[in-house]
């Protein structure tokens, strides 16, 4: 769905554009993905420095983004930690600094990987309530879990593989 | 036959393909070790299409290496110059193709050792009475350098989903840009050392050098027959080649 990989059969189209047409940074401005594994997608040496890391390259100038990032670092609980080095913060800190990353672009969809992996209770509780606000917004999404309960607090729709055939089950 | 050798062997093998490679230098020669590399390694079973591909996809480095090194290596006659500066000589091309040879007689002189399992690497090492320190550090290695590459690519997508367009950046941008592959993975890779080793020690593991073997290398007669060919015809190439 991000383009990553080609589909074996059919298309994919973002906006009415084939996704094989379309280099992943184009995908990246519109769908948001959070990896299974954060670290795959922190870059930088500070947590406030993750946030700003795509306008910088973008050429957008670092004062018009920083009320952004405050509140990007408010909503994602980061703010205690915006100085620190992303790479020794919990794993739940990490999941927060990708995503909150991820949401600095603004996209309209977001597609999860797995994000309550390694979160706790509260870790999780404090993400359910961030991507509902989200979802109240108009973001689109969707999530690949096997944390039922989460998904079923989110979810509009759930399609479930089993023994490699599509279930699709109402909510 | 080619396809059961003795890791042992491949190793010998290897090293009478790379040492010309580094010593000779002569454009006819390194072709005729090229072209032995490419048999043995397709008689040995391994995957040479797709190390060929793989190399396809950075045809302009090689094609970078080729020019810089025929820069700097100012023999021949002149091709190119802008001004007084000479860009391309004879020599340079020459020089620039006799480089070129010995990285593809390298790196496809080790495809052969990729056709043996990293267990038989290690044993093979430790037949050889090398330190267990060391062909365990081999082992690691060869395990690791596949989640390397898997690392930098991941890092290079997960750039791009951020809606960076490298191909669209400045070049002082893109360098910029490629700078921050390698923290992650750096780091990444420092994080995954630190796990193995705590999950090594929580096993009671210690490079002891007395150790039993379930796997224990024979060397079969085609493999004698391979190492005598090899050092006769690697003594007779560079004797060759320094006294005529």
């Amino acid at each position: 769905m991000t383009g990553i990989l080609e589909p074996e059969k059919g298309s994919v189209f973002l906006e009415g554009k084939d996704l094989s047409t379309v280099t992943p940074g184009q995908t990246g401005r519109k769908i948001g993905y959070l990896f299974q594994n954060p670290d795959l997608q922190i870059f930088t040496l500070s947590v406030k420095e993750e946030l700003l890391f795509t306008h910088r390259f973008l050429g957008d100038p670092s004062e018009d983004i920083e009320p952004e990032v405050d509140r990007m670092l408010e909503l994602f609980h980061l703010s205690s930690l915006k100085d620190q080095v992303p790479f020794n913060l919990s794993r739940g800190e990490r999941q927060r600094l990708a995503l909150a990353a991820v949401m600095m672009n603004g996209p309209g969809y977001l597609i999860l990987d797995e994000p309550t992996t390694g979160l706790d209770s509260i870790r999780k509780k404090i993400l359910l309530d961030i991507l509902k606000g989200q979802l109240e917004n108009g973001t689109g999404m969707s999530i690949i879990s096997h944390d039922h309960d989460f998904i079923r607090d989110l979810s509009h729709r759930i399609i479930e593989i089993d023994d490699g055939r599509l279930i699709e089950k109402d909510v | 036959m080619f396809k059961r050798l003795d890791v042992r062997t491949k190793i010998i093998l290897v090293l009478c393909l790379s040492t010309p490679a580094v010593l000779v230098q002569d454009p006819y020669m390194l072709t005729a070790v090229l072209i032995i590399s490419i048999l043995l390694s397709i008689f040995i079973g391994s995957d040479l299409k797709k190390i060929l591909r793989s190399l396809s996809r950075i045809w302009y480095i090689f094609f970078t290496l080729i020019l810089v090194q025929s820069i700097f290596t100012g023999s021949g006659m002149e091709l190119l110059s802008i001004g007084r500066f000479t860009i391309l000589t004879g020599g340079g091309i020459i020089k620039g193709v006799e480089f070129m040879l010995r990285l593809l007689i390298i790196i496809i002189s080790a495809t052969i050792m990729t056709t043996s399992n990293q267990r038989e690497i290690v044993q093979g090492l430790n037949q050889w009475k090398v330190p267990y320190e060391i062909s365990f550090m081999v082992s690691i290695a060869i395990r690791f350098l596949p989640m390397l590459a898997a690392e930098i690519k991941n890092t290079l997508i997960a750039i791009q989903l951020r809606g960076i367009d490298p191909q669209k950046l400045k070049f002082s941008k893109r360098i910029k840009l490629y700078r921050y592959i390698f923290s992650p993975v750096l780091i990444n890779t420092v994080k995954k050392a630190q796990k193995l080793s705590v999950a090594m020690e929580a096993r009671a593991f210690r490079a002891y050098p007395g150790r039993t073997s379930y796997l224990v290398l024979k060397f079969a007669r085609i493999d004698y027959f391979i190492i005598s060919i090899s050092l006769v015809l690697i003594a007779a190439i560079l004797f060759f080649y320094y006294y005529f």
